[in-house]
């Protein structure tokens, strides 16, 4: 089932998610509309919700391979945090509010920090929305958007055009969803952003080789270069590394939420370098706007952000073998 | 629009790693159980004392039925897979001495023998590499052949039932300890490059063999000059066949890629323990704090790299040249982490062992292959280059 969801997830964002749309939207405050709409009818939000309540079930392993494929064609943010976080914990316990297919603001419940309770939240907004899913480590709240004291600023930051935005609102006229899934819900939503990171590493890996094959100088392709060769087999070697992660984490039997977030911080720096790379081997090709290279290096670096932060991750990380030693 | 997502079949996409949780949780108790009632002790730090000690070392953990396990049981192995390596491997770790001293026979040579070797090969020589009786060295590098394996001069003449062996072999690890050397020669002198080499079984007792230890680095004899001047080594010690040296140590260098790839991180996250220790016992974990957990999710991503190969290895789709992405990382974290160590270890703490694994750290990105040879690896069979 996976692969077919996946191939299809392929096809559309092909045809409505090309370098030119991509640019278009970075360029854009509001995320590509049509876009999300399309994969919400297309079934995004039911994918990860259990058949039992009504969704296609898929396991995680399956997930992953549509989130490698999203991080390929850097397909929209919110379409994976609809697919992820909105869809299994909006069908898990909402009445009365709108369905996971319509339009949604959905924040990302960082690693080490995650709370729904504050008031504030970074979300990701869509047009016509007339909710926000704030997420935390054991709850979320749903956010009416029409309620006075819900404010909304767009803040887009390093990958624009995905609706991100600062959301204030009043935590006690929120909703309060604590199912009995929620953290296993809240760690897939994490392993998926590994998934993502895969297929941005994969796919500009790939570009970065093409274009080193037929760019030519000094009389020779630039993959003649072993200078070349060796960045690229550095690039490769972490496409490798951050797959082997996610195959480790979608094949646990139980969710481990500090290996997800071991696992976490070591590939958002290895994905990050990839990207980097990848901008050196295009050389100024690499630093136009127009041949698109930046929005995996942007990608990279929202997701890295959206995880926690490299330099909070690593404490988390840290702590949390401090805390093991003190409960042996 | 209609709903092109629904309305398929379950099947799993994203290839399983070696799971290591679960399964083989009798064996686990088992092996802890008895590491705990028979660890030996902190290992000797001169060198032959140690040699000695990790010799007795695996002897007594073969008697105990845990040497070999993923082995036939017909030549003395458990008949288990790959995961029950990685069980010994981890809880090995726990232990004084978390290595195996005969791991180029076990990890390496053993499996070659298993897949190419002769029934006779298999009998005469995978018991001995289980108890340790047996020490196996490989003969690779040559003064002029490094990185450029193929350029080996050694060469071997066909005399009889006998081949006869001059040349020299250089950075032999283990070479004084060790029966048996597994000896990349050329065997045609009109082969060139990967064609006419053979690997040959020798006997490090044979008329004609001189090993003349080096001190590496360290001080330390770990590695010698192998010179073999008119050596006779039977026929029947050809591993593979005559002439397909070059396919037979390349194979030889996958399987080191995995369970010894595996033993190198187990032993890494027992001296990272090592290290938090010493960190909390001189107050000084909390500033640490960033560092140690760089350290940690590197370790968990060899880790996944490791047992992801080794899932591959098991079900044979493992893709030729992808193991190599494993010896590049490993050498990344191990460096990494011994210089971490001296870092945050500098003002007080710092002991002769910590020295001494900073400064045996370098040879991980030179030893089997180094970084450079790596990615060249990587490059030409990952990348097609």
């Amino acid at each position: 089932m996976g692969l077919e969801v996946a191939a299809t997830l392929d096809h559309l964002l092909a045809d409505h998610a090309s370098t030119e749309r991509l640019l278009e939207a970075a360029a854009s405050e509001a995320p590509d509309s049509t876009l999300l709409t399309t994969l919400d009818e297309a079934g995004l939000t039911e994918l990860a919700v259990p058949e039992e309540m009504g969704g296609l079930g898929l396991g995680l392993d399956q997930l992953c391979l549509v989130g490698w494929v999203g991080g390929r064609r850097l397909m929209p943010t919110l379409s994976r945090l609809k697919m992820t976080l909105v869809g299994p914990l909006v069908m898990d316990g909402l009445s009365g509010g709108p369905s996971a297919g319509a339009p949604w603001g959905c924040g990302f419940p960082a690693i080490g920090s995650a709370t729904a309770d504050g008031g504030q939240a970074e979300v990701w907004i869509e047009e016509k929305a007339s909710a926000a899913l704030v997420v935390g480590e054991r709850s979320s709240r749903v956010v009416d958007l029409g309620h006075p004291d819900s404010v909304v600023e767009p803040e887009p930051g390093v990958d624009p055009g995905q609706g991100r935005s600062r959301l204030s609102f009043d935590p006690d006229a929120s909703t309060v969803l604590t199912g009995a899934d929620h953290a296993r819900i809240v760690d897939r939503s994490r392993v998926l952003v590994l998934a993502e990171l895969s297929g941005v590493a994969d796919r500009v890996t790939e570009v970065s080789v093409d274009y080193a094959r037929q760019r030519s100088q000094f009389g020779r392709p630039l993959t003649a270069f072993q200078a070349i060769q060796h960045k690229l087999a550095d690039m490769r070697a972490g496409c490798e590394l951050i797959r082997s992660a996610v195959s480790r984490l979608a094949w646990l039997e139980e969710p481990r939420p500090e290996l997800t977030a071991s696992l976490g911080a070591a590939a958002v720096s290895v994905a990050r370098q990839v990207a980097e790379d990848a901008i050196q081997v295009h050389g100024g090709m690499g630093f136009a706007w127009e041949y698109g290279i930046h929005l995996y290096y942007r990608r990279c670096l929202a997701l890295q952000q959206q995880l926690g932060g490299t330099e909070s991750l690593r404490r988390f990380v840290g702590r949390s073998i401090i805390a093991r030693r003190k409960t042996q | 629009m209609q709903a092109p997502f629904s309305s398929i079949v379950p099947g799993s996409v994203v290839p399983p790693t070696l799971r290591v949780e679960s399964e083989l949780h009798d064996l686990r108790l088992d092996l802890r159980r008895w590491f705990e009632k028979n660890d030996p002790g902190p290992q000797p730090f001169e060198y032959e004392a140690r040699m000695a000690a990790l010799t007795r070392w695996q002897r007594q953990i073969h008697r105990a039925g845990f040497v070999g396990l993923s082995w036939p049981t017909e030549f003395g192995g458990g008949g288990m897979g790959l995961a029950a390596e990685a069980v010994l491997c981890q809880e090995l770790a726990a232990t004084s001495m978390p290595q195996l001293i005969n791991r180029i026979a076990l990890y390496t040579w053993g499996p070659t023998i298993l897949s190419r070797g002769t029934p006779a090969q298999k009998a005469r020589f995978l018991p001995g590499m289980l108890d340790a009786s047996e020490i196996w060295c490989q003969g690779f590098s040559e003064p002029d052949a490094g990185s450029d394996l193929a350029a080996v001069r050694t060469r071997a003449q066909v005399s009889g039932d006998m081949l006869v062996v001059d040349g020299q072999k250089v950075w032999t690890s283990r070479a004084e300890l060790s029966k048996w050397n597994a000896l990349l020669v050329r065997t045609d002198p009109e082969g060139v490059r990967h064609s006419g080499l053979s690997v040959l079984i020798v006997d490090m007792g044979s008329p004609g063999v001189t090993v003349r230890p080096l001190l590496q680095m360290l001080g330390e004899p770990h590695f010698s000059e192998v010179f073999f001047d008119g050596v006779e080594v039977p026929l029947e010690n050809v591993l593979g066949g005559l002439g397909n040296g070059w396919d037979v140590s390349m194979e030889a260098m996958a399987y080191e890629r995995g369970l010894f790839v595996l033993e190198r991180t187990t032993g890494l996250r027992r001296r990272f323990a090592d290290l938090v220790d010493r960190l909390d016992a001189l107050g000084k974990i909390e500033g640490a704090v960033a560092s140690l957990g760089v350290l940690e999710s590197k370790l968990d991503l060899l880790d996944a790299q490791v047992l992801r190969t080794l899932g591959h290895q098991e079900n044979g789709t493992l893709v030729p040249g992808s193991s190599s992405v494993d010896k590049l990382f490993l050498a990344d974290v191990y460096q990494d982490l011994f210089a971490t160590a001296f870092d945050h270890l500098s003002d007080e703490g710092l002991d002769d062992g910590w020295i001494h694994d900073l400064l045996e750290s370098r040879s991980v990105s030179i030893y089997s292959g180094t970084s450079e040879i790596q990615r060249n690896v990587i490059a030409r069979r990952l990348l097609g280059l």
